[in-house]
């Protein structure tokens, strides 16, 4: 499984190093702004350093299933179905690969903003601050709300079922879609279309659901993503080694 | 070597070697080369070398000593035998074509005698 | 052993496998003849485990055949199937990360005999250099089935022999060779059979020796006859 997981990583090299070269480049206008006290290199820094972030980890979420869809429809998926590899594994090192980019990403994008609005900043205590403005977007959404360890927690827990969902999903309409069309054109197109049902359902499903607590909701919820998602997981692995011709 | 499709490859190889232990190119006693480096030399099946060596040892041109290998005869009467079997077949065909062109016996021998002169 | 019972790929409209039964056993190289479009590439691609089967199955050692079969089982495709960043050592190390039986040491001595260097970029090698390099890169293992699918095209008079030579060498008590081609003459004295596909079907199967001593004909003649306009049998 290393092994995959270590040329599933090698496969998304290029387009990690375009995203941090691009961070880099805007970092560097945003340093010679914040030191110098400049305004306009700074302005440019900030607007850049939001948007590669946001580019970035809305690239990783996507990335490997991207990278699923090119697998499949190019001759290269014989370098992964020529091994003695299980879909369940080559599904589980594509997973670990890609969860562990956004989450890595995350923390680089979310350390990065700390260090840079310390520096322009200066003496404000910045983590007071961004706990202040966390519990104000909170109190927004509903006024019993409280930045806690425990809210942090099941924000943090639904975060990472949501991406891991999104990502099952999305391999789950490649491999449907593949399997379907048997190397025919426009399985991008089933695939989107296979994802946003399935997205549209769901949500409609957990709708249904009744009125509960804000963090009792996200945790019930978060619980049935998981397990739809360990569902897909296996149904998906189930059909590539069972139905997909590549 | 130039194989002629239509003819068992390993009818020919067996010929090839019979021709060499005629010209003396391989001497009675020789060690003959594996099955597997006579496929490689020959560009053959290893299945089609090991029956060119079962072909030679029925024929009694060959013989296999346990763990050691195929050697050539060492029965200098049966390399003359040989020698005379191919020459025969070969002045058999020989006539054969000639006949075919309706050529007679005679003047295939006075053909002959000019073609040396 | 390998074995397809009845095996049948249908894609869309189009039957590329038509109930083949084919039975492979270890000790012989096979010839799988046929036009373009007669059903090699695809029955190949479901005896590797690439492409599923729409009905019958394929067995290999008399278990169908399943991931781990895999492990036993080489296949060279016609198309080039290598990530784009790869180097020729990268396709190596690819190799021997996933197959047990893969020999770095057969690889580079394949490497050498086809002229290529590990050193070389896979996305910069012409078509014949790459067709080289999936041969050295199979090749190298040793398996208990080996199919190469049209390993002479686009490869030069004089790499030919070589690569017929890597063949010859890689016969073997335990293994089943099976190269498919179009290129008839080219098989004619190293393979122990030959399988006949047209039109998506199995049409005729033979040893060769047999067919030269008893029909006093080669492969060539045989191909003629199926596929040949004339006397053809359909």
């Amino acid at each position: 499984m290393f092994k995959l997981f270590r040329y599933e990583f090698r496969k998304s090299l290029f387009p990690k190093l375009v995203f941090l070269c691009i961070t880099g480049v805007f970092e560097v206008v945003f340093l010679i702004g914040a030191l110098g006290e400049i305004e306009t290199p700074t302005g440019i820094g900030i607007v850049g350093l939001t948007f590669a972030a946001l580019a970035g980890i809305a690239y990783m979420g996507i990335e490997s299933i991207l990278t699923l869809y090119r697998d499949l429809t190019t001759k290269q998926s014989y370098m992964l179905f020529m091994t003695p590899n299980s879909s369940y594994k080559i599904l589980g090192a594509k997973s670990l690969e890609n969860g562990l980019a956004v989450f890595l990403s995350g923390v680089f994008f979310g350390g990065l903003a700390y260090l840079d609005i310390s520096l322009l900043s200066k003496d404000e205590p910045v983590f007071k601050m961004v706990i202040d403005m966390i519990n104000t977007v909170l109190r927004e959404v509903d006024p019993t709300l409280k930045l806690s360890f425990q809210t942090f927690a099941a924000v943090l827990f639904m975060l990472l079922v949501t991406l891991i969902l999104r990502i099952v999903l999305g391999y789950f309409a490649v491999v449907l879609a593949c399997t379907l069309l048997a190397g025919k054109k426009g399985a991008s197109v089933i695939a989107l279309i296979i994802y946003v049902a399935i997205s549209v359902g769901l949500s409609f499903l957990l709708n249904l659901l009744p009125e509960m607590k804000p963090v009792t909701d996200m945790m019930v919820q978060s619980c049935i993503n998981l397990a739809v998602s360990v569902a897909v997981y296996f149904l998906t692995a189930w059909i590539m080694d069972k139905k997909l011709s590549v | 070597m130039k194989y002629i499709s239509s003819v068992p490859i390993y009818l020919q190889v067996v010929n090839s070697i019979k021709e060499k232990i005629i010209t003396g190119e391989l001497s009675p006693g020789d060690k003959l080369p594996s099955g597997r480096e006579l496929a490689l030399q020959y560009t053959i099946n290893p299945n089609t070398a090991a029956r060119v060596y079962q072909t030679l040892e029925q024929e009694q041109v060959c013989f296999t000593r346990r763990g050691l290998g195929t050697f050539v005869t060492e029965d200098g009467e049966r390399i003359r035998l040989l020698r005379e079997e191919m020459a025969g077949t070969l002045v058999r065909q020989f006539l054969e074509g000639m006949k075919r062109l309706g050529i007679t016996e005679n003047d295939v021998m006075e053909m002959i005698r000019q073609a040396n002169d | 052993m390998l074995e397809s019972k009845e095996i049948t790929k249908v894609y869309g409209r189009k039957t590329a496998v038509d109930h083949v039964s084919l039975k492979l056993t270890p000790g012989f190289i096979y010839a799988m003849l046929g036009p373009n479009g007669s059903g090699k590439t695809t029955w190949m691609k479901m005896a590797a485990g690439l492409v599923k089967p729409t009905s019958g199955r394929m067995y290999f050692d008399g278990r169908p055949l399943d991931i781990d079969s895999r492990r036993r089982i080489a296949y060279m495709s016609t198309e080039p199937y290598f990530y784009t960043w790869m180097k020729v050592s990268d396709v190596g190390k690819y190799y021997q990360d996933f197959f047990e039986d893969f020999s770095m040491e057969q690889y580079h001595l394949l490497l050498e005999r086809m002229q290529l260097t590990p050193d070389l970029k896979t996305s910069s090698l012409s078509s014949g250099m790459m067709a080289k390099l999936k041969i050295a890169v199979t090749m190298a293992r040793d398996s208990d089935v080996i199919m190469l699918d049209e390993p002479l095209n686009g490869i030069d008079l004089l790499a030919r022999d070589q690569i017929m030579q890597s063949i010859v060498e890689r016969v073997s008590e335990r293994r089943i060779l099976l190269i498919s081609s179009h290129l008839v003459e080219e098989l004619e004295t190293v393979a122990d059979y030959a399988i006949f596909m047209k039109e998506s079907r199995l049409v005729d199967f033979r040893e060769l020796e047999e067919l030269r001593s008893s029909e006093g004909i080669s492969v060539t003649d045989k191909y003629r006859q199926i596929y040949g306009t004339n006397g053809g049998e359909a």
